[in-house]
């Protein structure tokens, strides 16, 4: 009777405390788990998303700045296509020449008639970016992010942005 | 006897702090699933913004007929398909639709285009919504009244 008693004496005073400690364990690790998991995934998302909508605001942005006729243009220099936004100065003209290396959309502020050197600021990091002008004015680029997808980036010029 | 009590008075502390525990458990579960959700809401604006304002600027430099795989509606509307990743997709696999709406409005000097885009998801709610206008001078091709 007295080992009967002392048997659930045991079950009720420490089995029973540590099962739940354990059980109390399990389920703080899962949470963890699951915390850190929904984490990673939020922030792959952020991080595939950030750069090419970087790159599209970038390039909405200067382009409505320069919507004139005879100001944006394309161009292929050493190899490298860009897109060209000429400036005026006093007694210069500048280009902003936006361009893709090395998996960064750069851009350089030079004197129109220096000759393409990769030495410009980075903009987003993204894999490619293709950039297209019709005639029609209608210039359109295709921004690949780090992870692969696919942003398109279509904007009407004045005037097809040419003289 | 002594013993007994303080037995249960732990046993009791300790059930006391797993229903604490798992209460916030709950609520942290509910939390994250809240944040994906957001983050995929978020992505899919993102993306909803990018291709809503990319067909508007096709509209402004080519007029409708610029626009490819549109899905002529019966109220004059087009509809854009597209699959969970913002890719174009047929009317059936698609995961959003874009509705442009182009209403040209004839002015003195030209043509008055006010043009909207509404991306919606699968359920039916609202994504993503511009809404804008293109002025076309006669002298540009637009017909005045």
């Amino acid at each position: 009777m007295q080992v009967k008693k002392n048997r659930s004496g045991v079950v009720a005073g420490i089995m029973l405390p540590m099962g739940l400690i354990c059980l109390f364990a399990f389920c703080s690790l899962a949470l963890a788990l699951m915390g850190g998991q929904a984490y990673k995934q939020i922030q792959a998302g952020v991080d595939d998303s950030f750069g090419s909508t970087v790159a599209a605001s970038y390039l909405r942005t200067k382009l409505s700045q320069n919507n004139q006729p005879g100001v944006v243009s394309l161009r292929t220099e050493a190899g490298v296509d860009m897109l060209v936004i000429r400036t005026e100065g006093a007694q210069t003209v500048y280009e902003s020449r936006i361009y893709v290396s090395d998996g960064r959309l750069m851009e350089s502020f030079v004197p129109a008639d220096d000759p393409f050197s990769d030495n410009g600021i980075k903009i987003a990091e993204i894999t490619s970016c293709t950039f297209a002008l019709a005639d029609d004015g209608l210039f359109s680029a295709e921004i690949v992010s780090v992870a692969g997808a696919v942003t398109p980036v279509s904007f009407a010029l004045t005037e097809g942005g040419r003289v | 006897m002594k013993k007994r009590y303080r037995n249960t008075a732990f046993l009791v502390e300790l059930l006391v702090n797993i229903l604490v525990f798992s209460i916030s458990c709950a609520i942290l579960v509910g939390l994250f699933g809240k944040a994906g959700q957001i983050a995929r809401d978020t992505h899919a604006e993102n993306f909803a913004g990018a291709e809503a304002q990319s067909l508007i600027e096709i509209v402004k430099a080519r007029g409708v007929q610029g626009l490819e795989d549109a899905d002529a509606q019966p109220d004059g509307s087009l509809l854009f398909y597209y699959d969970e990743d913002w890719q174009p997709a047929s009317g059936a696999d698609a995961a959003y639709t874009i509705r442009l709406v182009v209403r040209d409005e004839a002015t003195v000097a030209g043509v008055l285009s006010h043009l909207s885009a509404v991306a919606e998801s699968r359920d039916g709610a609202e994504v993503f919504s511009i809404a804008t206008a293109s002025y076309q001078p006669a002298s540009a091709g637009g017909d005045a009244l």
